[in-house]
């Protein structure tokens, strides 16, 4: 399929519905399965007992939060320097999703916390930033909505995401740079990961439900996005009108 | 069948923050679903009334 062909607004709008609604089923069946292994078939760990099974809703979550910001902030780039209608619509609607998902791992996070440091929260480096990270969407989200020329509002957000960037390396290594009571990378670790592949295996598992549901909203919000923008278009009258 | 689902004394922290992610992540989904319906209905609604 041709590239071209996606970034044109009609095709997507109309293309996609179907789409959405396949994937949008199959991401619900894999979910439940995941959370079933995560729950109740992957083993026990020697140290955390149960609580660690937090983890597989907790560290898809923050992954997302991170790579759907890196998304909007690369759409972003090209919104603001090519000026691609479908890019500035990906990059907005990233926001609320990156959000969602900033807001999971915080919250699953400190839920975590209580049983493994004693406390819900620290103000250690990779929490800080990654509620600074939180902060940056909620950012993006207030300040689109409060621009009534849209076209203006996107190169303030497009300038916002770009610069907000610079976070995305402090939260991924705080726990090198610094001393924090969040633990160091025990997954990225490659060629020797901390977890046992039967504790290591639904968290991947896990991982790639979380895209699957990342792809499943996105094309939903493009959709409205395109709906929104389009709305008075004669395209978007005729497909009204069929 | 309370067995099944006892994870000892982290039981209420483990599904707290899997019933959280549930709510949120359901959320995610069904507010652009909705809020694209009630934009569809709104702009029916007003040609409609043009007509």
């Amino acid at each position: 399929m041709n590239i071209s062909k996606i970034a044109n607004l009609k095709f997507f709008y109309t293309k996609t519905q179907r789409i959405s609604i396949y994937l949008s089923f199959s991401t619900f069946v894999l979910f439940c399965i995941g959370i079933y292994w995560g729950l109740f078939i992957a083993p026990e760990d020697y140290l955390q007992g149960n609580s660690y099974r937090i983890m597989y809703v907790h560290v898809p979550a923050a992954w997302l939060s991170l790579q759907t910001y890196m998304i909007m902030a690369v759409t972003a780039f090209i919104a603001l320097v090519w000026k691609i209608k479908i890019m500035e619509i990906i990059s907005i609607q990233c926001a609320p999703i990156g959000a969602f998902f900033t807001i999971i791992a915080l919250v699953t996070g400190m839920i975590w916390g209580k049983p493994t440091w004693g406390t819900y929260w620290v103000w250690d480096a990779r929490l800080t930033s990654e509620l600074i990270l939180l902060f940056l969407y909620i950012g993006v989200i207030v300040l689109y909505s409060s621009f009534v020329d849209k076209r203006q509002a996107i190169k303030i957000t497009s300038l916002l995401s770009i610069i907000g960037l610079i976070n995305i390396p402090i939260i991924h290594y705080s726990v090198e740079w610094w001393n924090t009571l969040h633990q160091g990378p025990t997954v990225t670790k490659f060629d020797k990961p901390s977890a046992h592949i039967t504790m290591l295996l639904p968290l991947l598992y896990m991982f790639i439900v979380f895209n699957l549901y990342f792809l499943a909203v996105m094309i939903q919000r493009i959709r409205l996005g395109i709906y929104i923008r389009e709305k008075n278009s004669k395209w978007m009258e005729d497909l009204s009108n069929d | 069948m309370i067995e099944f689902f006892y994870m000892g004394k982290h039981t209420v922290f483990v599904y707290v923050a899997y019933i959280f992610s549930i709510v949120v992540l359901l959320l995610g989904f069904i507010i652009p679903y909705y809020t694209l319906k009630k934009e569809i209905r709104l702009k029916n609604d007003k040609d409609n009334k043009k007509k």
